[in-house]
């Protein structure tokens, strides 16, 4: 390969991974940018009269364990329950659930609880579908089982639908064990930099990868863009694409006492499924090619430049060793090494600024962080980037060989030992110092 | 319905005065700054050596893509000229401006103008938007004369100085967004880059980050400033990693670095000058100081009453104004760099001027600010503003206005494109780069410090400094050789004639000698001599230090004597060494202590010294050919410098001369050569015979029968190449008419060909060169004789003889082989020039001496 060939590949890749990381940083930062968008990023601070209906989708499948608290705690919302119709969904077969189900609903007289069940293939997707077709209210909101969720936020979502002229909430979701596993600091952040700064990016763009739950859509235009795609594996983004082409308005809350909250999957392994999961997902959605029929250049590098991520850090990963042999071998221009070395620089403000949200994520939630968590976040921000890869390449090789299954994560419930306690909401938190 | 019409309640908030206005006036203030920095700007200051070398870098960026026009060597970061290469490339190098100097101040202008914009601004910003506060600020700004003399040179200063002033601007936004610090971090990187002091701002910039951040953003904005700017400075020494030029080289067999390496430089650079004290007096910040007092002592003044007043206020004010704070760290962060013991250039005041116009302001606006805001706080802001004005206008200077200091500079560089020839080697003040190499056609031209210590440059010129051909002297160049930082540059303006001198209208002081000079707007070309004048003169000196005692005797210890001869040779070095002083003295101790003989007033030949350096006559006698000499000299130096009294000791020497020295016997008259001067004896030393000196003699006092001494001199050597077939080193003119020997006088060398009669070989070699047929004849004859006596007695006088006579006759050697073999050899390549006694001395030097009379084409190329 000759030297102008070799020096104009680098160039070309250093000049995207600048571009890249320049994005990524003004995104992750956006928030931060004034005190104006810290302010209107949050909650509202007082509440109008309730006048929306909720119906949430509750998709279930061997989830017998967490139904009934999930069902316990979404009844004590405080917003007026005929405004509430809380929709268990869940295959006809899968019988401990519905049984869970119908006896939370017994047992906290939760009148609003209907159950829905259905036969063929299971899937979340196909679920919600049957979910949204059966919906009484206007607004349509999706939970997890296992999920935290606060009890003011349909108080909150309701107030946002009536102040401002929103077609689609998403509203904060928190991982929150962030030193349950080495890499759960990493995941952590990147949660709290998606929903607290990088949503709303999106959002002031036009053009949305919604995350998969805590999201409210009006059912008519649900219905407009025919619902869920049931084949892929994030459908979750790939509704918001849709969404963002049909023009609709989109809007984020993150506020950090009403966040949603999860957990970190539960092993290296699970998250390495998890993140193959949503980034062959995206490899999907890139496939089908409806992102280019989003409404503007501008909108259609952002979501292209949202679903090639993954795949272009694997392909540079791949590509490692050839450069390092590049760099010994050749005498590259000095000019052209200097370019490639920024992103380096770049990298390290990435991580700094990963530092400083750890900081912040510890106040806004209460928890003490301690030095030694910092260090372990420098530490491990290599590693977690090689996992990072590890699982765009794993995703690239699924869905390049057509492995297109579903790998499932399993929930433990980590994030809300403690459960009884009679504010669910604060209290897992402190709990989830000790998990 | 009816409409209330409410009227804003304007107590609470401050008069605002209407945008038009605003503009009308900041537009007046900014024309006035522009007005006063454009008028004359190219003809004042004089042009830095540096301007031309940040002009000529940033072109060479911009055409070559090179950091320098050599090796780049890291003494500054790159930015600064990487802008005015951009610019220079915008407008055609110095095409579209005359000149690259000009389109380079053009650039300072429009950054100037730049700057009063941003002065103002920041001023008002920093004083809750008062107008009066940026009007004062830029109007000090505009009309400081310090300010002036260094905002239109073209500096890396001024460019660092609008990169900080944009970084402080952008801080100054509300509400502050992470974009606006993420900017001005990388202005504040790039001043950095741009001019490695703006470093000392820093801490001025992190007060104005607390102040500017809100809550949770606040850890963001100082986390992206530190990195923007941090990893923009990163950036240059990454440069330096890749190049393989951060840490310093190996070392090669000599013990230099065999590359350029940053820390090097840094370390070169940190430990440059004496730490002193910056309240010596002695102390290059007191220097600077004083130099900046005689320029502007208003904007001095004023500065040091805002940083006073302003401190007053925090303190009143419990600490409580964060941009007095922010101000005061910038002032304090960057005099701490200026008075921290270290060298201070007076350059190095330009980026204070900004902050200290900015301070004037700010207090300005706090004053009128504790009046009600109405009429008689704008006419107390009016009348600070005239006062300001007016103060500049009575105590400031106005040469900026009016003096020409580059007149000379372009003289000197005008004088080299029509009198030099072309790709000649010029070292000197940068300023002529531009126009003599990138603009003309002198590629060689070089700036004089890279010159001394660049090996690539000094590759061009084969490390040798005489092969340099001009040097362009200014200011500058005086200053660094008077420091002592570049020899070489002091080896070439000693061994130079001065061809061409500007100093028309000069405000400077000058005293090269000394190695003085107190302004750079004069100019001067020295043509760097010859190598055989530099051996010359380097012999001279070797001369002078080794052999001249008292006030002009020439002894040499061993055997302790002092001769007329070498009397006159130590005149005729200093004649031509145009060393007046030496010469007079040398002549008043000839004439002190060996011209007191009874009867006449000619030199006696011999004073001789004892080993307890006791001096007394050992001898009265004089010899001729001595006298003759000291009458030629005599008459050169009065044409010379000019001195009547030299001329009329001539005449007295040559009345007794005549008397003493000459004898006529049968039609002939002859040069006597008898020890004492007398005549009976006829001796005659052929060798004292010089047609050349009797022709020039002739000229000056023509009562005397010259031309009959020198036809009567060639029929006498005639004669004897006929009668012996050589010229003897004496002979004796009998009374009978014959040619006798001398050997009963003189010794049983006398009739042979020996050291006496060599020392006709010059002289006839000269006569023959001025067309004297009778000349050619005798060397012809005794030719054989001198090749001869060079195998017979080797020595320095047989050498030297052989190789003048080789160079202007084709004796069957090659003088170049002559040359290396027997002269060459003697030279000490580190002095040019040889030891050894003094008559090797004189053989020596003879032979150079002649080599000045040889048409180019007969000499030998010295090594």
């Amino acid at each position: 390969m000759s030297l102008e060939l070799l020096t104009g590949v680098v160039l070309v890749v250093a000049l995207v991974l600048l571009v890249q990381a320049v994005a990524s940083l003004i995104q992750t930062l956006y928030i931060w940018d004034s005190p104006e968008r810290i302010r209107a990023a949050g909650r509202p601070d007082t509440y109008e009269e309730p006048r929306h209906g909720f119906t949430v989708l509750l998709p279930a499948r061997h989830e017998a364990a967490v139904i009934g608290e999930t069902l316990r705690r979404l009844g004590e919302a405080q917003y007026p329950t005929e405004l509430v119709e809380l929709m268990v969904i869940c295959t006809a077969d899968d019988t401990a659930t519905i049984q869970a189900a119908e006896a939370a609903k017994e047992e906290h007289g939760l009148d609003h609880v209907t159950v829905l069940m259905f036969d063929g293939t299971p899937g979340k997707s196909r679920a919600m579908n049957l979910g949204l077709a059966a919906a009484k209210h206007e607004l349509i909101t999706i939970f997890d089982s296992e999920d935290d969720v606060s009890p003011e936020i349909f108080s909150i979502v309701d107030t946002l639908y009536q102040r401002r002229e929103v077609d689609v909430l998403q509203c904060g979701v928190q991982l929150m064990d962030h030193d349950s596993h080495w890499f759960s600091a990493h995941n952590v952040l990147e949660y709290f930099f998606w929903f607290k700064s990088r949503m709303h990016y999106f959002a002031k763009e036009g053009a949305v990868p919604l995350g998969g739950n805590t999201v409210f859509f009006r059912a008519d235009d649900l219905r407009e863009v025919g619902g869920w795609d049931e084949h892929g594996l994030t459908e979750d983004a790939d509704l918001g694409i849709r969404l963002s082409i049909r023009g609709k308005r989109f809007d984020v809350m993150y506020d950090a006492e009403h966040v949603t909250r999860e957990e970190v999957p539960h092993s290296t392994r699970a998250f390495v499924k998890q993140r193959t999961r949503w980034n062959q997902g995206f490899l999907q959605i890139l496939r089908k090619g409806e992102w280019l029929h989003l409404p503007s250049l501008r909108k259609i590098v952002l979501i292209g430049s949202v679903l090639t991520a993954p795949t272009f850090m694997a392909i540079v990963i791949a590509c490692a060793p050839l450069f390092i042999l590049i760099g010994v071998t050749t005498k590259l221009p000095v000019l052209v090494s200097l370019l490639s070395f920024v992103p380096l620089i770049l990298a390290a403000i990435m991580l700094m600024t990963s530092v400083l949200g750890l900081y912040e994520f510890g106040k806004d939630q209460g928890l003490r962080i301690t030095p030694y968590r910092y260090l372990a976040l420098v530490v491990s921000f290599i590693p977690y980037q090689g996992l990072l890869m590890f699982s765009a390449v794993r995703a690239s090789l699924r869905e390049l060989t057509g492995k297109r299954g579903w790998e499932k994560t399993v929930h433990t419930g980590s994030h809300r030992q403690g459960a009884h306690q009679p504010k669910p909401a604060l209290v897992p938190v402190m709990a989830s110092e000790r998990a | 319905m009816t409409t209330v019409a409410v009227k804003p309640v304007s107590t609470s908030t401050p008069r605002r005065t209407p945008r038009r206005t605003e503009a009308l006036l900041v537009a007046a203030v900014v024309l006035l700054s522009g007005l006063v920095h454009a008028w004359n700007m190219f003809d004042y200051p004089y042009i830095e050596n540096d301007e031309a070398t940040y002009l000529s870098r940033g072109w060479s960026f911009v055409t070559e893509g090179q950091l320098d026009v050599n090796t780049y060597r890291y003494d500054h970061a790159p930015v600064g000229w990487m802008i005015i290469g951009g610019w220079l490339g915008l407008t055609g190098g110095g095409d579209m401006f005359g000149g690259m100097v000009e389109a380079g101040r053009v650039l300072m202008l429009l950054i100037h103008l730049a700057n009063t914009v941003l002065v103002y601004v920041i001023a008002k910003r920093m004083s809750g938007g008062r107008m009066s506060a940026g009007l004062i600020a830029a109007l000090v700004f505009a009309l400081t004369p310090l300010g002036i003399y260094f905002h239109r040179r073209v500096l890396l200063d001024n460019l660092m100085t609008v990169l900080v002033l944009l970084a402080i601007l952008l801080l100054l936004r509300r509400p502050l967004t992470l974009g606006a610090t993420v900017g001005s971090g990388v202005a504040f990187g790039l001043a950095v880059l741009a001019k490695l002091n703006a470093a000392f701002f820093g801490v001025g910039f992190l007060i104005l980050l607390w102040v500017g951040s809100v809550g949770a953003q606040r850890k963001h904005a100082f986390l992206n400033w530190l990195a923007s700017a941090g990893g923009t400075v990163l950036l240059f020494f990454v440069y330096a990693l890749l190049n393989n030029e951060f840490f310093p080289a190996p070392l090669d067999d000599e013990g230099q670095p065999t590359h350029v390496s940053l820390i090097d430089t840094f370390e070169l650079q940190l430990g440059r000058g004496d730490f002193a004290w910056p309240w010596d007096p002695a102390s290059s910040f007191r220097m600077a100081f004083d130099s900046w007092l005689v320029k502007d002592q208003v904007t001095l003044l004023l500065g040091a009453a805002a940083i006073v007043g302003l401190t007053l206020f925090l303190v009143a004010r419990r600490f409580r104004d964060a941009h007095i704070l922010a101000l005061l760290a910038f002032v304090v962060g960057y005099v701490a760099f200026l008075a921290r013991g270290g060298i201070v250039i007076d350059l190095y005041i330009a980026p204070l001027l900004p902050f200290l116009a900015i301070g004037v302001g700010m207090l300005g606006a706090r004053l009128t600010g504790l009046l009600r805001p109405g009429a008689l706080r704008s006419a107390t802001a009016a009348a600070m503003l005239v006062t300001i004005g007016g103060a500049y206008v009575v105590w400031g200077t106005s040469a900026h206005l009016e003096v020409d200091e580059t007149r000379n500079q372009d003289a000197a560089v005008t004088w080299i494109e029509q009198r030099v020839e072309p790709g000649s080697i010029i070292v000197g003040d940068n300023y002529a780069y531009p126009e003599l190499a990138i603009e003309g056609p002198y590629p060689d031209t070089m700036y004089f410090f890279n010159a001394e210590y660049d090996p690539e440059l000094r590759d061009v010129y084969g490390d040798d400094w005489r092969n340099v051909d001009y040097l362009v002297l200014t200011h500058e160049v005086v200053e660094q050789i008077s420091q002592g930082t570049v020899p070489r540059m002091n080896d070439i303006l000693e061994h130079s004639t001065l061809v061409a001198s500007y100093t028309d209208g000069t405000s400077s002081f000058i005293d090269l000698d000394k190695r003085i000079s107190t302004n750079g707007d004069w100019a001067q070309v020295w043509q760097v001599k010859s190598r055989n004048q530099i051996v010359l003169q380097d012999a001279w000196e070797r001369f002078r230090d080794d052999w001249v005692v008292s006030y002009g005797q020439v002894l040499e210890l061993q055997p302790g004597s002092t001769t007329s001869l070498d009397q006159a040779l130590a005149l005729e070095q200093a004649l031509a060494q145009d060393d007046e002083v030496l010469f007079d003295g040398i002549w008043q101790w000839t004439s002190d202590h060996l011209r007191h003989r009874d009867g006449d007033r000619l030199t006696s030949w011999h004073w001789a010294v004892d080993d307890l350096g006791r001096g007394e006559l050992g001898s009265s006698d004089t010899v001729c050919a001595a006298d003759q000499r000291l009458m030629g000299l005599l008459l050169d130096a009065a044409t010379a410098w000019d001195d009547e009294s030299l001329r009329r000791e001539a005449y007295s020497i040559a009345v007794d001369w005549w008397e003493q020295c000459t004898f006529t016997y049968d039609g002939m008259t002859l040069v006597d050569s008898s020890a004492d001067g007398s005549i009976d004896d006829r001796l005659v030393n052929p060798s004292y015979f010089d047609p050349v000196l009797y022709r020039r003699l002739a000229d000056e006092m023509p009562v005397f029968a010259w031309d009959e001494l020198i036809d009567d001199g060639y029929a006498l050597l005639a004669r004897l190449v006929d009668e012996r077939g050589t010229v003897p080193n004496w002979v004796v003119y009998t009374e009978s008419g014959e040619l006798a020997s001398a050997v009963s006088l003189t010794g049983d060398a006398a009739d042979t060909f020996g050291e006496d009669a060599l020392r006709l070989v010059p002289t006839l070699l000269r006569d023959e060169l001025g067309g004297e047929e009778r000349a050619s004849a005798v060397l012809d004859a005794i030719t054989p004789d001198v090749i001869a006596y060079a195998d017979d007695a080797p020595g320095l006088g047989s050498a030297t003889t052989l190789t003048m006579l080789a160079q202007v006759h084709d004796v069957g050697v090659d003088p170049i082989d002559l040359y290396l073999e027997h002269i060459a050899s003697e030279l000490d390549p580190e002095t040019h020039t040889w030891d050894g006694t003094l008559a090797d001395f004189a053989w020596l030097y003879g032979w150079h001496r002649f080599q000045e009379d040889l048409p180019a084409s007969m000499t030998v190329p010295l090594i």
